[in-house]
C-alpha cells in the first residue's frame, strides 16, 4: 500500500467520524456501544465480585446506590434470590452478548461478502439459482430458524471434550453467521451488480486478471461502504436475536450472568421478590440495544454522506 | 398482467419447494437420529426406537422421505404429537393458530391506523419537533425486543396500576392475567388479549410509521406537487388528496411484510404473556423434542407468510394504475 493512499483512507475514516459524531444521537449511541464495549472487555477487573455464582451474600438485598450521592455501595444493583450479586453480573454478561453478536455478524458478513460478490460478478445461472434461493431462505422468519437450529444442536449429544461439542456450545454465534450469510449475500450481491460495469472492472478483465483478483481488488473496495452499512445492521439485529434466544432459554445456560436468561430467571412471582434482578439486566439490554441502533443509523447516514 | 401472474406464481412455488425442503432436512437429516430423539434419547431401548423408525417411514429413502412428508403436510396429515399426549398436530395447530390470529387482528386493528396517522405527522412536519418527537420515539420502541416491553406492561401495567381501584372498576375490561384456556372463545379472550396485542402494537408502530413516515416525505417532494399548489388548490387537499393517496399506496406491502414480523414477533411476546398461541406452542414442542409437531408449525409459518407476501404484490399490482406488469 503506497502511503498517498494510506493517507487518502485516513481522511476518510476521519470525514465518516465527522459526519457520525456530528449527529447528537448517533454520537449518543456511539458513546454508549463504545462504554458497553469497554464493561465487556474488563468486566473481570470492574466486577466488585469476580465469580458471577457467588452465593455467599445475603439474598434480596435491595440496591444500595445512591445516585445522589454518587456511592454505590456493596450491592449496588441488589443481590437475587440466591445471594448472587446482579452488579457483577450485568457487567460479566456483557461479555458473552458482545463475544456472540459480534463475532457472528463478523463471520456472516466475510463469508457472506464472498459468496454475493461472487455471484453478482459471475451472474448467469449460478446468480439465478442461488439467489432464487436465497429469497426463499429468507421467507422463514430469523427468530423461527434460530430456535429451531440451536433446538435441535443442543439435543444431539456428543462426547465432552470433542470439537463437535465445543461447536454446540457456541450454537446461538454459529447460527447468527449462518442465518445473516444470505442477508448479506443478498446486498454484496446488488452492489457488485452495480460496480462490475465500471470501466477499471472491464480494465481489469481486458488485463486478464484472475477472477479472484477482479473481485477482491477491483470490486471489493467499491463495495465496502455498503457493507460497512450492512455489518453495522447485522450487528444490532444480532444483539437483539442474542438477547432474545437468552430470554426464550435458548441462549446460554443457567447460571450463566446472560441478560437474557437473568430476565427470564427472575420473571413471574419472583418479580414481586427481587424486582432489581429482572430491572437492570433488562434495562442493560434496552440501553445496549437503542445504543446500537442509533450508532447503526448514524453508520448508514455517514457513508450516504461519504457518497 | 398474466404474464406477471405466471412469473409470480412460478416464484411462489419454487420458494414454497425450497422452504419445505429446508425444513425438512433441518429436521430430519441432521446428525443424530430423529427416531432416537423421538423415543426418546439415549435412555430408549432398541426396539422402541426400531419401532419408531418404520411408523415414521424413515427407512425409505431421503428423496422419497421427502416426497412423502410434503405430500402428507399438503393434504392435511401432520402426524400426532409426542409432547401434548397423542393430540393430533392439525387440531393442536389449528386451534392455536386461531388464537395468534386473534391476537395478531388486535395488534394490527390497533397498530395501522395509529401508524399511518403518526407516520404521515412525522412525514409532513419533517425535521420540526412533532417529527423529532415521534422520530426517537419509534426509534427507540422499535429496537427494543419484544420481551422487554412486554414484561415492562406486565410489571407496570398489570402489576402495579392493575391493582388500583381504577382497575378494579373497569373490571372485565382489565386484564388480571393473560392465561387463558387454549380453547376459549374470542370474547372471553378479549380481556386477556389488550395487552399482549399492545406489546405487538408498539413495535409495528413503530415500523409501519417509519415506512409511512419515509413515504410522505418521498412524495412531497414531487413536481406534480409544486404544481398542484401553484395552481392555488389548497394545502389540505394538495395533501389528502394528491399526496396521501400515492404516499399510501406501499402500505399495503409493508403491512404484508409486518405480518411477517409479526409471526417471529409473537413468539417472544406469547411467551412472556404465556398465551396459548402458535408461537409458544412451537417453544413447547421444540423443548419437548416434538420433531413433527415442529416441523408443521414452521411449515404454517411459513405458507402463512408466503400467502400473504403473494397476495400484498397482487393487492399492489391491481392498485396501483401506473404499474403495468408483463
Amino acid at each position: 500500500m503506497n502511503p498517498s493512499s494510506f493517507g487518502r483512507q485516513i481522511a476518510a475514516l476521519r470525514r465518516f467520524a465527522g459526519v457520525l459524531l456530528r449527529h447528537p444521537q448517533s454520537a449518543l449511541g456511539t458513546a454508549l456501544v463504545f462504554f458497553f464495549l469497554f464493561v465487556a472487555v474488563f468486566g473481570a477487573q470492574l466486577a466488585p465480585y469476580a465469580n458471577p455464582n457467588d452465593q455467599s451474600h445475603a439474598p434480596r438485598v435491595s440496591p444500595t446506590m445512591d445516585i445522589g450521592a454518587l456511592q454505590l455501595g456493596e450491592h449496588p444493583f441488589g443481590t437475587d434470590r440466591l445471594g448472587r450479586d446482579v452488579y457483577s453480573r450485568v457487567i460479566l454478561g456483557a461479555g458473552s452478548i458482545f463475544r456472540i453478536a459480534g463475532l457472528g455478524t463478523l463471520i456472516s458478513v466475510l463469508v457472506g461478502s464472498a459468496v454475493g460478490l461472487y455471484m453478482g460478478y459471475r451472474g448467469g445461472w449460478f446468480d439465478e439459482l442461488l439467489g432464487r434461493v436465497i429469497d426463499a431462505l429468507l421467507a422463514i422468519p430469523a427468530l423461527l430458524l434460530a430456535l429451531v437450529l440451536v433446538g435441535i444442536i443442543r439435543n444431539l449429544d456428543f462426547e465432552i471434550g470433542s470439537w463437535q461439542a465445543e461447536l454446540a456450545d457456541n450454537v446461538v454465534l454459529l447460527v447468527i453467521a449462518v442465518l445473516y450469510v444470505p442477508v448479506v449475500a443478498r446486498v454484496a450481491r446488488s452492489s457488485a451488480l452495480d460496480i462490475k460495469t465500471r470501466e477499471f472492472v472491464e480494465a481489469a478483465e481486458i488485463r486478464g486478471e484472475p477472477t479472484y483478483y477482479i473481485i477482491f481488488r477491483e470490486i471489493l473496495p467499491s463495495v465496502i461502504p455498503a457493507l460497512v452499512v450492512e455489518a453495522s445492521l447485522r450487528f444490532s439485529y444480532a444483539i437483539f436475536l442474542v438477547a432474545s434466544l437468552g430470554f426464550l432459554g435458548f441462549g446460554a445456560r443457567p447460571p450463566s450472568p446472560d441478560w437474557g436468561l437473568m430476565v427470564n430467571e427472575n420473571r413471574g412471582g419472583f418479580y414481586q421478590l427481587t424486582p432489581w434482578a429482572l430491572d437492570f439486566p433488562a434495562l442493560a439490554i434496552a440501553i445496549l440495544v437503542i445504543a446500537v441502533n442509533l450508532m447503526s443509523d448514524g453508520i448508514r447516514r455517514a457513508v450516504q454522506k461519504g457518497n | 398482467m398474466l404474464k406477471f401472474l405466471r412469473r409470480r406464481f412460478v416464484f411462489f412455488v419454487f420458494t414454497y419447494l425450497i422452504s419445505s425442503l429446508m425444513i425438512f432436512f433441518l429436521l430430519r437429516v441432521l446428525p443424530g437420529d430423529p427416531a432416537r430423539v423421538i423415543a426418546g434419547g439415549r435412555e430408549a431401548t432398541v426396539e422402541q426406537v426400531a419401532q419408531i423408525r418404520s411408523e415414521l417411514g424413515l427407512n425409505a429413502p431421503v428423496p422419497q422421505q421427502y416426497v412423502n412428508w410434503l405430500g402428507s403436510f399438503l393434504r392435511g396429515d401432520w402426524g400426532k404429537t409426542i409432547a401434548f399426549r397423542g393430540a393430533d398436530n392439525r387440531e393442536l395447530i389449528t386451534q392455536r393458530s386461531i388464537n395468534s390470529a386473534r391476537l395478531a387482528l388486535v395488534a394490527l386493528l390497533l397498530s395501522v391506523p395509529l401508524s399511518l396517522v403518526l407516520g404521515i405527522i412525522a412525514g409532513l412536519r419533517e425535521n420540526k419537533l412533532p417529527d423529532v418527537i415521534i422520530s426517537l420515539l419509534t426509534l427507540s420502541v422499535v429496537s427494543l425486543p419484544e420481551f422487554v416491553t412486554g414484561l415492562f406492561l406486565i410489571n407496570i401495567v398489570a402489576l402495579r396500576w392493575g391493582r388500583s381501584e381504577l382497575a378494579g372498576a373497569l373490571g372485565w375490561w382489565f386484564p388480571s392475567s393473560s392465561a387463558v384456556p387454549a380453547n376459549a372463545s374470542f370474547g372471553e379472550m378479549l380481556p386477556a388479549l389488550w395487552l399482549p396485542a399492545f406489546a405487538a402494537t408498539l413495535v409495528l408502530l413503530a415500523y409501519i410509521s417509519r415506512l409511512t413516515r419515509a413515504g410522505v416525505i418521498e412524495e412531497l417532494k414531487r413536481d406534480y406537487v409544486r404544481t398542484a399548489a401553484l395552481k392555488g388548490i389548497p394545502y389540505r387537499s394538495v395533501i389528502l388528496r394528491h399526496v396521501l393517496r400515492n404516499a399510501l399506496l406501499p402500505t399495503v406491502t409493508v403491512i404484508a411484510i409486518s405480518i411477517t414480523w409479526l409471526i417471529s414477533g409473537l413468539v417472544v411476546i406469547e411467551y412472556v404473556f404465556g398465551f396459548p398461541g402458535l408461537g409458544s406452542l412451537l417453544i413447547a414442542a421444540i423443548e419437548r423434542r416434538d420433531l413433527l409437531l415442529v416441523q408443521a408449525i414452521v411449515m404454517v409459518s411459513v405458507t402463512v407468510i408466503l400467502f400473504t407476501n403473494l397476495f400484498a404484490d397482487l393487492a399492489y399490482a391491481a392498485l396501483n394504475p401506473r404499474i403495468k406488469l408483463g
